[in-house]
């Protein structure tokens, strides 16, 4: 993981997956857990969300909108999408250079 | 589960507490979901993602009006029961204003009615004990002084956020404990100097002390004051604080 999501910790890798979630639009906690574990298949523990969340809170890459009722929904900031679009794109060519060389290797 | 939430840090609670109690009910807790909320309450110790912007300076005025109130208070009603003579009434006069004046100023305003109404309730208990006999002005004094400080003391706890279980233990063990047992005491003792200042003291003095504590919690706290915008409607929203 690169800049911001390196200073990250263990929260580098959820926080990424949060990014991805509100990538369509804004979503409360319960929602985005939801949603990782579809995308991911594995669950996301709810300290680790919340850790998550107020990270990227803090680094300005989503925000919090007024709650409805108890549930506060997060969006996407453009500092959020920009660094998205960075972190997706750098593990794109990290994929694509992995799979060219299982196929190399493979021949 | 909500006994896990409260083992993470209050600024992360006054901000996080609501939306996570609202998750945490929308599924059984795991164990390991159990052990990610603990090792979330850690990191949340270690590294306090809601307390990186230091709180204003103004959010520590209501702290500082009540923590000062509950000392001229303390002041007042010692000086009082060692001296005799008109100064310390007034100096108990001062004190019971700052009572007053110590009441958050947000508070004030988003419980005026509230606030109007229990006035209008004490001062009708005065109005009644003036025209009520002797026996009976007793206890209508006595409910007039539990109703004046239990009333004020907790608006004053509310707003310093202790939960309806230390609110009443605080009310019993500074308002109408003291009161049960210190009138018996004063009406034992009418017309004897020694035996009122003993109830004065017994009545008086732990009410200030209460407000003083109430003013040290909200002082360590902070709050919003009226300073800040109008939350809403629904009273001072401390909870709603976004101090990440």
């Amino acid at each position: 993981m690169t800049q911001p999501f390196g200073e990250l910790g263990r929260f580098a890798e959820p926080s990424l997956y949060i990014l991805v979630s509100l990538s369509n639009g804004p979503k409360h906690g319960y929602a985005i857990m939801t949603d990782v574990e579809q995308m991911t298949g594995s669950p996301l523990g709810p300290g680790t969300l919340y850790g998550a969340l107020a990270r990227l809170e803090r680094r300005g890459l989503i925000e919090a909108l007024e709650p409805e009722d108890r549930r506060r929904p997060y969006r996407l900031t453009g500092a959020g999408a920009t660094t998205l679009a960075a972190q997706l794109a750098h593990l794109e060519g990290f994929v694509r250079t992995g799979l060219e060389r299982l196929a190399g290797g493979v021949k | 589960m909500t006994r896990l939430v409260r083992l993470y840090p209050r600024r992360w609670r006054d901000r996080y507490e609501a939306e996570l109690i609202d998750l945490l009910e929308q599924r059984p807790l795991s164990l390991g979901a159990s052990i990610d909320l603990i090792r979330g309450a850690l990191d949340a110790h270690v590294h306090p993602q809601a307390e990186t912007v230091p709180m204003p300076w103004t959010h520590r005025l209501p702290g500082i009006a009540v923590l000062a109130t509950g000392l001229l208070w303390c002041a007042a009603v010692l000086i009082a029961i060692s001296m005799e003579g008109s100064a310390a009434d007034q100096l108990i006069g001062l004190a019971a204003m700052a009572v007053l004046l110590g009441l958050p100023g947000d508070y004030m305003m988003a419980y005026g009615r509230r606030i109007a109404a229990a006035f209008g309730a004490i001062a009708l208990g005065v109005v009644v004990m003036f025209a009520t006999p002797w026996e009976f002005a007793v206890v209508v004094f006595v409910a007039v002084v539990a109703l004046t400080l239990g009333g004020t003391l907790t608006m004053a706890a509310i707003r310093a956020e202790i939960g309806t279980t230390r609110r009443w233990i605080l009310l019993v063990g500074t308002v109408i404990a003291p009161i049960v047992l210190a009138t018996p005491i004063a009406i034992g003792g009418v017309g004897d100097e020694a035996f009122g200042r003993v109830a004065a003291f017994l009545i008086a003095l732990p009410y200030g002390c209460a407000w003083a504590l109430l003013g040290i919690r909200l002082l360590v706290r902070g709050s919003p004051t009226i300073i800040d915008p109008p939350p809403s409607t629904s009273g001072p929203a401390v909870r709603q604080e976004i101090h990440a």
